[in-house]
């Protein structure tokens, strides 16, 4: 039970809210006197709807009270039965009643059935407020028929009217026109003759009515009902009545119209639903229902059916303003319906065509204004451009030109300039012709420097482009002449300046660098060129000592020059290049410029100069030995043939093999065995070697030495350089003396020889013992260097075309300078006395250069030693 | 009898160690110090061998031995110099000396000599 009692007390709690959330919907009810399909009644529903349908929290429920057809007391017991069940049911917030039957059964019923709610009334004929006297909450619109225009309308269009027959019934509606009737007539009396027709049967109307004199009108109003108690419906009660009458029949009300009435100022009951739901939607939209007015002016309106219009042949221009025609001549669109329509969708499509063209063209202009507007932009630019600019089509024929062009070319002819060839007009670019097809063929644009043009005997320099326009279907170029004269001008100067200046740089035969103060390199001449094998263009912007690796110890000192402004030099700046010593005079000028800090540097090749020094001094001393020695040879030789002849016979003199000395012995009374070991035990026979051995090595000297003074007894031979040097490296490996000491076959020999070296001219014994001289030297050399692990000979062999250049390298000690300087001197040796005669290197060099014209120097680097002997293909002293 | 050598040098050293290691050998020796006082001695005295020095005071060692092998052709001749100089010369050559007939001085080892002298003279 207590489970029960919560639920309801929390469904009752909820309730009010759920009703609070929910749309609040108003309800209202139509009530129509009549039935469904009665003209007068839909009207009235079908505006009702109409204004209701737009306010969509308005439902509205229709209901028909059929009392056209029952009118019994029973029956309206019935529906107070029936509604008190309905209304009790539902509630209702509003309901409206058209006709006056439904209007006073809500009326009788105010109370018991509709209490409170608020009514709107329609289609109440000549409504009275005392009707609703004591009622509250009422208001509508009032029904009556205006018959004071009608006739107005009347006598307007038929101005010769004489007879007026109005016609009505006995209906409660009836007799409430026929008082109105009477009223109206009594105004008009003067003006016609008016007839009330009410009580009348449909018989003796139709007669009545089919024999009236022309200038006679019907004023139709209602007739439900004849004088026999037969019920018409309202369209047929017209109908009859307009079928028999042979005059013009005028009707009060709109549902009248289109069966038989010429027209009338109608009283409509669409436009009574109308004006009496917007009172209901005032209403249940909070308005209060005293606030909202009673609409007595029951709305109205000019109506005509066309079809009696013509009939009576009434002229449409003497219509009120603002006259509704029904029934115009639409039996041309019914006949051809299919055709009207499709004329009408063909005709509006056409309309959206032209709109969208109209648009389109609106568009168009739009766009075509901005065009020009950029048009005309564009043609300002081009013509405010200080440069003649000219186009041509593919026959070189001007199409287009700026001011500039026109004030030139005008200047030039007298011709029409559009369509003129512009070779014509521009005879300086006729050469040019073919890169103007070129252009317009391939689209490329071209760029003519530097044409000499004369305008107003004044030479200029043009540059002329060319390019192609850009647009499909168009073969244009565009030439545009620029005056470069002034920038030609400048562009000549510098280049003179230029020249000049590199004329002097490169004139001068030392390499000749000028670099700004962080050493980037300025100008760099032809003999820096020559040197380095780098390129000005590739040099200039980049670091001296990048572009000069063997000036990088000397970057701070050249530095310190451009920033004490204060000269430098590096003399004898040594460096190893391609297994050749080079030897430079490196000069650090600082620049004076105010422009530029940085310096000249000036560097120059000694190599030659420092070489040559050391030549002329071992020249002089070769030619001084050499005279000497043939003349000494023989001397000297006589006297040592003396010593070791002499020593010879001592040896032999005491030996008992010879019989002179066994006699000779025996005659001093001496023992031959005994004076030889006296001579032994004083070391006179070693001594005798000793003198031998003297003599032999003297004997030496001078074998060498008379090799300065003699010519040759060779002859001299074609030799191949490459043969004698293999074959002299072959005997080396060989040799009993070079083995005795150590092994030549452990030397690695890289050979690299130019190929097709030429023969040569020359005395083959003697540069084969230069070889060997030199082969022996080096190999010695780096068998007593204990640094040296891996010894090797690169024999390298050049053509130089004339000359043949052989340099013999070895990577044994370096030689010091001091010695280098006297290597090739007689007499000079490194080798412990007695190992040498200090004569094979300065042999040699008598051999390379007195006898085959060539040179032999000597270059030591880091590396190793080099001996080089260039000898002349053709240069053998004969 | 034992082969007659005649030596012709101006250097004194010279004739008298080459003559007394000659002796030794076995030869019979005659030394002259000038080409005539040669000449005057070749005609005194019938000689196997001549010793000559090309370089001499007076007439050279060549002109004499043109003249000496023109005279007596069973004479052998040895040259015996400071230089080599005079084998380029045709008339030496056509005389029949041979290069193995040239000494230069000074000689290493005079045995190489003596075994010549044995070679041109047969046996003693």
């Amino acid at each position: 039970m207590k489970k029960k009692l919560l639920i309801i007390i929390l469904f009752l709690l909820f309730t009010p809210s759920l009703l609070l959330c929910a749309p609040k919907e108003k309800n209202i009810m139509l009530i129509n006197s009549y039935h469904q399909g009665y003209r007068w009644t839909d009207d009235i529903t079908k505006g009702v709807t109409d204004v209701l349908e737009n306010s969509k929290e308005i439902s509205l429920s229709i209901e028909y009270l059929d009392t056209k057809k029952n009118t019994s007391n029973s029956y309206f017991a019935s529906l107070e039965k029936f509604y008190q069940i309905k209304m009790k049911q539902h509630k209702y917030d509003l309901v409206i009643c058209s006709d006056n039957n439904a209007f006073n059964f809500v009326l009788d019923n105010r109370y018991s059935i509709f209490r409170n709610i608020p009514i709107v009334f329609c289609g109440v004929n000549y409504f009275d407020k005392n009707e609703i006297k004591g009622y509250k909450n009422i208001t509508g619109v009032n029904e009556d028929v205006d018959i004071n225009r009608n006739f107005k309308l009347i006598f307007r269009l038929h101005p010769k009217t004489k007879k007026i027959i109005c016609i009505t019934d006995t209906t409660v509606t009836g007799k409430r026109v026929k008082k109105q009737l009477i009223k109206v007539i009594d105004n008009y009396k003067a003006d016609a003759e008016f007839e009330i027709v009410d009580d009348i049967s449909m018989e003796n109307l139709k007669l009545k009515l089919s024999s009236q004199s022309p200038n006679t009108i019907v004023y139709y109003t209602v007739f439900f009902k004849d004088s026999k108690g037969t019920f018409y419906e309202y369209d047929d009660s017209i109908r009859l009545i307009s079928e028999y009458s042979n005059v013009p029949v005028y009707g009060s009300w709109d549902f009248s119209l289109g069966f038989g009435i010429v027209g009338g100022y109608l009283t409509s009951g669409y436009h009574q639903g109308i004006v009496a739901a917007r009172q209901a939607v005032a209403i249940v939209n909070g308005t209060s229902p005293a606030n909202v007015q009673i609409e007595y002016n029951s709305p109205k309106k000019y109506m005509f059916d066309y079809r009696f219009l013509a009939k009576h042949k009434i002229d449409q221009r003497k219509l009120p303003m603002n006259s509704v025609i029904v029934n115009l001549p639409n039996s041309f669109y019914k006949r051809n319906k299919i055709f009207v329509w499709n004329i009408s969708i063909s005709f509006t499509i056409l309309i959206l065509i032209i709109v969208s063209l109209v648009v389109n063209i609106i568009k168009r202009n739009k766009a075509e204004k901005s065009l020009r507007k950029i048009r005309q932009y564009l043609f300002d630019i081009i013509n405010s451009m200080p440069s003649p600019l000219v186009s041509v089509d593919e026959n070189h024929r001007i199409k287009n030109l700026n001011n500039k062009a026109r004030e030139i070319l005008s200047n030039r002819t007298s011709k029409v300039l559009i369509g003129s060839k512009i070779e014509e007009l521009v005879p300086e670019i006729a050469e040019d012709s073919e890169l103007i097809d070129g252009v317009l063929r391939t689209g490329k644009n071209i760029l003519i420097e530097n044409k000499e043009m004369s305008f107003n005997s004044t030479n200029y320099r043009v540059m002329i482009s060319v390019y192609k326009l850009n647009f499909p279907y168009v073969t244009e170029a565009v030439i545009r002449f620029d005056d470069v004269s002034e920038h030609y001008k400048q562009k000549k100067h510098i280049e003179r300046l230029q020249n000049i200046l590199h004329g002097i740089t490169d004139s001068v035969e030392a390499v000749l660098i000028t670099v700004d103060s962080n050493l980037g390199v300025v100008i760099w001449n032809y003999a820096a060129e020559l040197n380095t094998g780098i390129k000005e263009e590739d040099a200039v912007g980049r670091n001296l000592v990048v572009m000069i690796p063997k000036l990088k110890p000397h970057a701070e000192k050249i530095l310190k020059a451009v920033n004490e402004i204060e000269i430098s030099k590096i003399n004898k700046l040594q460096s190893f290049e391609n297994n050749v010593i080079k030897v430079e005079d490196v000069e650090i000028y600082p620049l004076k410029s105010k422009e530029l800090k940085g310096a000249v540097i000036r560097i120059e090749d000694v190599t030659e100069k420092v070489k040559l020094d050391e030549l002329i001094v071992q020249s002089e001393k070769m030619l001084s030995l050499g005279g000497m020695a043939a003349g000494m040879a023989h001397e000297i030789n006589n006297p040592l043939a003396g010593i070791m002849q002499s020593a010879q016979f001592l040896k032999i003199a005491v030996s008992p093999e010879f019989e002179k000395n066994r006699l000779a012995a025996e005659e001093c009374d001496v023992d031959l065995e005994a004076i030889m070991q006296y001579m032994q035990k004083r070391k006179m026979i070693e001594m005798i070697d000793y003198i031998q051995q003297s003599g032999e090595r003297a004997a030496g000297i001078v074998k060498n030495m008379l090799n300065f003074s003699r010519k040759s007894s060779q002859q001299t031979s074609n030799i191949n350089i490459s043969d004698l040097i293999d074959d002299t490296v072959l005997i080396a490996q060989s040799d009993y003396d070079l083995k005795e000491k150590y092994d030549f076959k452990k030397i690695s020999i890289e050979k690299n020889y130019d190929k097709n070296l030429p023969i040569i001219s020359g005395y083959k014994s003697e540069l084969q013992q230069v070889f060997f001289n030199i082969l022996r030297n080096g190999a010695q050399a780096m068998y007593e260097d204990s640094e040296c692990h891996n010894p090797i000979f690169r024999i390298r062999i050049e053509n130089l075309k004339s000359k043949i250049r052989i340099s013999i390298f070895n990577n044994g000690p370096v030689i010091p300078d001091y010695i280098r300087k006297k290597i090739f001197e007689p007499f000079f040796t490194t080798k412990k006395v007695g190992s040498g005669t200090g004569l094979g290197l300065s042999v040699s060099y008598y051999i390379i250069a007195e006898n085959h014209g060539g040179e032999l120097s000597v270059d030591s680097s880091l590396d190793g030693v080099a001996f080089n002997i260039v000898l002349p293909v053709n240069g053998v002293k004969q | 009898m034992s082969k007659k050598i005649l030596i012709l040098d101006d250097e004194i050293i010279i004739r008298s160690s080459l003559n007394a290691f000659l002796e030794t050998y076995g030869y019979e020796t005659v030394e002259a110090e000038t080409a005539e006082n040669a000449e005057k001695l070749l005609n005194e005295n019938e000689f196997d061998l001549a010793i000559v020095d090309m370089r001499l005071p007076g007439e050279s060692g060549e002109e004499f031995i043109k003249k000496a092998a023109g005279k007596y052709n069973k004479l052998k001749f040895i040259i015996y110099t400071g230089s080599e100089e005079f084998l380029k010369s045709s008339t030496i050559k056509s005389i029949g000396i041979t290069s193995l007939d040239v000494f230069s001085k000074p000689v290493k080892n005079m045995s190489d000599m003596v075994n010549r002298i044995i070679f041109l003279l047969g046996d003693k």
